[in-house]
């Protein structure tokens, strides 16, 4: 009996001892000063300090529980990646555009139920948005994307593209390859397109094409996930937009891409994506780590392998 | 009688094996028939979608104002409803076809143009053929790299 006392005695000083060393591992959570904090209506600010200021923000507020290892190296991680993302404590150091986009984001990501965090919101119930949240959210983010009707400096820009086009006037771009290695081709025109889209937050159309791998992937809804070789092309034009509901298209603002090499890009479920901007084709993104950028935004579209804009199934179409 | 068993196995076996195709989960891609985008265009307050599609004498004669015709110019309109993107609020995504339109001109007499509905669902084009053909060739071509 005593020898068992004191077996019991040495496993628990140990378990002691070990939690105690745990404590000294890993950087806890920093909230260092908030130097230029997202400005937004009071009831916008409201819901984003209790949904989304614990970890997107310099001023996390952690319970007791969080500060303790191991839970505290996985806030502390989580915290990291989300700050990492946007960081509304230093929101303004954003370009108006990247705000705006990050906006849009947050709203959908609210929208598709990845955000809050599943684990978080289970430990902050106050986290969870309502109706309500929704709909002040949506109004927020309206309101900072409003349509411009018959906006001449962008008619006047597509008149030009259109010219030089007919003109063969601009240098061909050539096929220029992204800092990941993913390379525009021109093949796509020759392609199938799979969809078309507008956009009343960015203001843009868009025509979508998919290759052979990919089209057939889709007629045989083999897209979870797609196969190996599978690409797609996303043409996005800036749009005019006129009272009479009429949206056209205007200047080229980019062709995107993304190409599924499982090997290449292993992080990212094997996507990798490019954007080339303008008819001069100018690769999006300075290194390799702007792939992880657009993979963090298709995130949303996980249900059907990352893919956005795939034609609705039979039966959705009305 | 032994190979009529086998026959009949084999059928049946056979038909048990082969996938069914599951009609309400299928997704339908729109066969242009190897004609190339001219330009994409939508009207929120008619929610509809539209792809301009045309054979490379179409393409040329767009990127010329459509101006000139030369014969076997086929171009091909597919308006499609507007649905909601349902990954992407801010999106909208082209849903079912609801009507295709095809302009060709004349092997004989190119600036002869024939416009034919071929499908049309649901109410609206009440307009002829004429109103139609200005109509579609009112849309400038779209900006290609």
């Amino acid at each position: 009996m005593k020898i068992l006392t004191r077996k019991t005695g040495w496993i628990t000083a140990l378990i002691v001892l070990l939690i105690t060393a745990m404590q000294f591992i890993g950087q806890p959570v920093q909230n260092h000063p908030a130097t230029a904090p997202i400005q937004a209506p009071d009831e916008v600010l409201g819901i984003l300090r209790r949904a989304c200021y614990d970890c997107h923000s310099n001023e996390s507020r952690l319970s007791w529980y969080d500060k303790i290892a191991p839970v505290s190296w996985l806030v502390s991680a989580d915290v990291n990646e989300a700050r990492s993302r946007f960081n509304l404590s230093t929101w303004d150091t954003l370009s108006p555009a990247s705000q705006q986009g990050f906006l849009w984001e947050m709203v959908n990501m609210v929208l598709t139920g990845k955000m809050p965090l599943g684990t978080y919101a289970a430990t902050h119930p106050q986290s969870r948005l309502t109706a309500n949240d929704i709909t002040t959210l949506k109004k927020y983010v309206n309101d900072l994307s409003p349509a411009v009707y018959h906006d001449t400096a962008l008619i006047q820009q597509a008149d030009k593209e259109l010219r030089q086009s007919r003109e063969k006037s601009t240098a061909a771009a050539g096929n220029p390859v992204a800092a990941n290695g993913v390379a525009y081709t021109p093949d796509f025109r020759r392609w199938q397109v799979i969809s078309t889209t507008n956009r009343f937050d960015n203001h843009s159309i868009r025509v979508v094409y998919g290759n052979d791998i990919a089209a057939k992937a889709i007629k045989e809804n083999r897209i979870n996930p797609f196969p190996e070789g599978s690409t797609i092309v996303k043409v996005v034009w800036n749009s005019i937009e006129e009272k009479n509901g009429d949206i056209l298209p205007g200047s080229l603002n980019s062709v995107q891409i993304m190409t599924k090499d499982n090997k290449r890009f292993t992080d990212s479920k094997g996507w990798g994506f490019a954007k080339f901007n303008g008819t001069a084709l100018k690769p999006y993104g300075a290194t390799p780590m702007f792939n992880t950028t657009c993979f963090n935004c298709h995130k949303i579209a996980s249900a059907n392998d990352y893919v956005f804009n795939l034609p609705l199934p039979n039966n959705e179409l009305k | 009688m032994k190979n009529f068993l086998l026959l009949f196995l084999l059928t049946v076996t056979g038909a048990c094996s082969r996938p069914v195709p599951d009609r309400q989960h299928t997704r339908e891609i729109f066969n242009a028939g190897g004609l190339q985008v001219i330009t994409s265009f939508a009207n929120r307050q008619q929610q509809t979608m539209s792809v301009l599609f045309g054979n490379t004498a179409a393409e040329t004669c767009a990127l010329g104002g459509y101006k000139t015709h030369v014969p076997g110019e086929i171009f091909k309109l597919v308006t499609f409803k507007q649905a909601g993107n349902k990954y992407w609020y801010g999106s909208y995504i082209n849903g079912a076809v609801q009507s295709i339109e095809t302009i060709t001109a004349a092997a004989d007499a190119p600036e002869h143009l024939e416009y034919r509905l071929e499908r049309r669902h649901g109410k609206g084009r009440e307009t002829g053929p004429a109103a139609r053909i200005s109509y579609i060739f009112s849309h400038s071509p779209s900006v290609f790299p």
